[in-house]
């Protein structure tokens, strides 16, 4: 057992209660990995010598170096929020009425100014702080696609069609939203893993310096997962194969959307890419917009990371399937 | 079932490596193969703090080791996973994305913004010598009706590295041609899209793919036309070449949308 006041700061989740395991074996050996690979260079060094392996590191640490500045933002307002807002303080801030409240969760995304990576462990931390599930989802959702820096870029990818620009905000916020409420109804809250912080006992400091520590290590960790999947989908798969459907509206539709997890750009650079794919129709290159920063291969990671693998399971199919019609919807009346 | 967690000491070691990577790749010129200039103060940013957050972790580990020995904190074993960047990078270093990429996208998309053609020429022609453009700007003014004409009366100089020109049955090319590339990030290498110009008229031998090279000559409407289409980005313009000399490679490989 470990002493009380330690006891504090482990994970007191029900599942956690349990005395706390003798450390894992695994260091050592991890380590001892570690140390082969970078005293002897040549090891990997020569299987990265073929030009298709040294392309997936590169995208690879690209993909990672990107989303880290924007995970870090995420940590330390979680942290904060962790430490410094008092418990259930969310949950009496929120409006009581999910109608209500999911909306303004979701408008409340458009204040953090970053990507996908900051909105993930913000929304974990509300979650564990009492705020209502299906607003912090609803946050979560809306925050990469409608935040102004996001804004400015697909105003400056689209040079004369600030439309396009507010057809994704608007599309965005309404999938948002809808997930949010059909959430509310529909969802078990057996679905979320949650992870209830409780510093009792500890300084703010402390706090903070634990709860960023054990954020940024989880999602960092789950990050260098997806990373590492979308740099292996970037070299296997030519962006040709999916040209063939861009001639039908329908189909180009679901190929972009499917373009959007695969390819898993970050939502202050997607705008760039869309405004390249001018085969496809406009409407489809909108659901790409606003897919992209909802669900992808990385996200998928960091949702596993932080929310648990049941909740990844139904969460990611509703979004895709919100976020399509809301863009088709969107973007038939707008564009 | 109880995740496995993390030692409070490996943790502190984890985020030291993350953090020596990160400062690493951000201060040297290695940042530029990956992210665009914009990003590095947000990186460097981020690596002093993910340093901070190491030091006030070993210091936490310190003191309870002193205490009561080891106690587990909350971080699953997912944190491992942060050695397999500095692992990658430690022992291969990869360069920038070059002609694997470029095939990979088959063509690419090819954003293209507005570029004012007219007011950079004015801007940038001093002294007779000849102007440089972008990649991007080039495509730019070779696909805009108005801007071709003044395009292919003016003398510009391009900087790209070679790819070469495959036959139509996919094997090499029998005339022997290449294409100048660039590749253009709007924030990381993640979302890169090839920018290309067909280069003819080149007398000599032909350069090495992935070559850094600099080429001078003249946009050819004509010849841009009688190109086989491109699936994707339709045609690829032309580059009559006059002169063509190796460069070493920019310490910024990549353009960036403005």
């Amino acid at each position: 057992m470990l002493p009380a006041r330690d006891r504090a700061l482990v994970d007191p989740a029900p599942a956690d209660r349990e005395p706390a395991r003798p450390p894992s074996r695994v260091p050592p050996l991890v380590w001892a990995v570690v140390a082969t690979l970078v005293v002897s260079p040549t090891l990997l060094g020569d299987l990265f010598s073929s030009v298709a392996l040294e392309n997936w590191a590169t995208v690879f640490l690209s993909l990672t170096l990107q989303a880290l500045p924007f995970l870090v933002l995420g940590v330390i307002v979680s942290a904060v929020i962790s430490a410094f807002v008092p418990a259930e303080w969310l949950a009496r801030a929120l409006p009581d009425r999910p109608a209500v409240a999911v909306p303004v969760a979701g408008l409340a995304g458009a204040v953090l100014p970053g990507c996908e990576c900051s909105s993930v462990p913000v929304a974990g931390r509300l979650v564990d702080k009492g705020a209502p599930p299906a607003a912090a989802l609803a946050f979560l959702l809306a925050a990469p696609a409608i935040n102004p820096v996001v804004m400015v870029s697909t105003v400056v990818a689209f040079p004369g069609r600030p439309e396009v620009a507010a057809a994704r905000f608007a599309a965005s916020l309404l999938a948002a939203v809808v997930v949010g409420v059909v959430w509310s109804r529909l969802a078990s809250a057996s679905w979320l893993e949650r992870r209830p912080s409780d510093h009792a006992g500890h300084s703010h400091g402390r706090a903070f310096v634990d709860t960023a520590m054990s954020d940024l290590l989880q999602a960092g960790g789950f990050l260098v997962l997806g990373a590492a999947l979308v740099a292996t989908m970037h070299t296997v798969v030519p962006r040709s194969a999916f040209d063939a459907f861009a001639g039908e509206a329908a189909a180009s539709i679901v190929v972009l959307a499917v373009l959007a997890v695969v390819l898993s750009i970050c939502s202050e650079a997607d705008a760039f890419v869309a405004a390249g794919l001018t085969q496809f129709s406009m409407t489809s290159r909108l659901v790409f917009l606003v897919v992209g920063p909802m669900v992808d291969l990385k996200l998928i990671a960091l949702h596993v990371g932080t929310f648990g693998g049941r909740f990844a399971l139904r969460f990611e199919p509703l979004v895709v399937a919100v976020a399509v019609v809301s863009g088709t919807v969107v973007g038939t009346v707008v564009l | 079932m109880s995740p496995t967690r993390l030692r409070r000491a490996d943790a502190a070691a984890l985020l030291a490596g993350l953090a020596g990577l990160t400062l690493w790749l951000s201060l040297t010129d290695a940042f530029y193969r990956y992210l665009r200039p914009t990003m590095r103060p947000w990186l460097v940013a981020a690596g002093v703090f993910v340093a901070g957050l190491a030091l006030a972790t070993a210091v936490t580990a310190w003191r309870e080791s002193r205490r009561d020995g080891a106690v587990s904190a909350r971080p699953s074993v997912a944190g491992w996973l942060l050695v397999v960047p500095l692992v990658i990078a430690l022992s291969t270093d990869p360069g920038a994305l070059g002609a694997f990429a470029v095939r990979q996208q088959a063509g690419g998309y090819v954003p293209v913004g507005d570029f004012d053609l007219d007011a950079h020429l004015r801007s940038h022609t001093w002294g007779g010598q000849v102007p440089s453009l972008q990649l991007h700007q080039f495509l730019a003014a070779a696909k805009d009706d108005d801007e071709q004409r003044l395009l292919a009366d003016t003398t510009v100089r391009l900087t790209g590295f070679v790819v070469h020109d495959r036959g139509a049955d996919g094997g090499p090319d029998p005339d022997g041609g290449f294409t100048l590339a660039r590749l253009m990030i709007g924030c990381c290498a993640g979302d890169a899209s090839g920018l290309l110009v067909a280069v003819r008229g080149h007398d000599g031998p032909r350069p090495d793919e992935e070559a850094w090279v600099e080429v001078t000559g003249r946009f050819d409407p004509a010849l841009t036309a009688a190109q086989p289409q491109d699936a994707i980005a339709g045609s690829v313009p032309v580059l009559a070449v006059s002169s063509l000399r190796h460069v070493d490679e920019p310490r910024e490989p990549y353009e960036y949308p403005s």
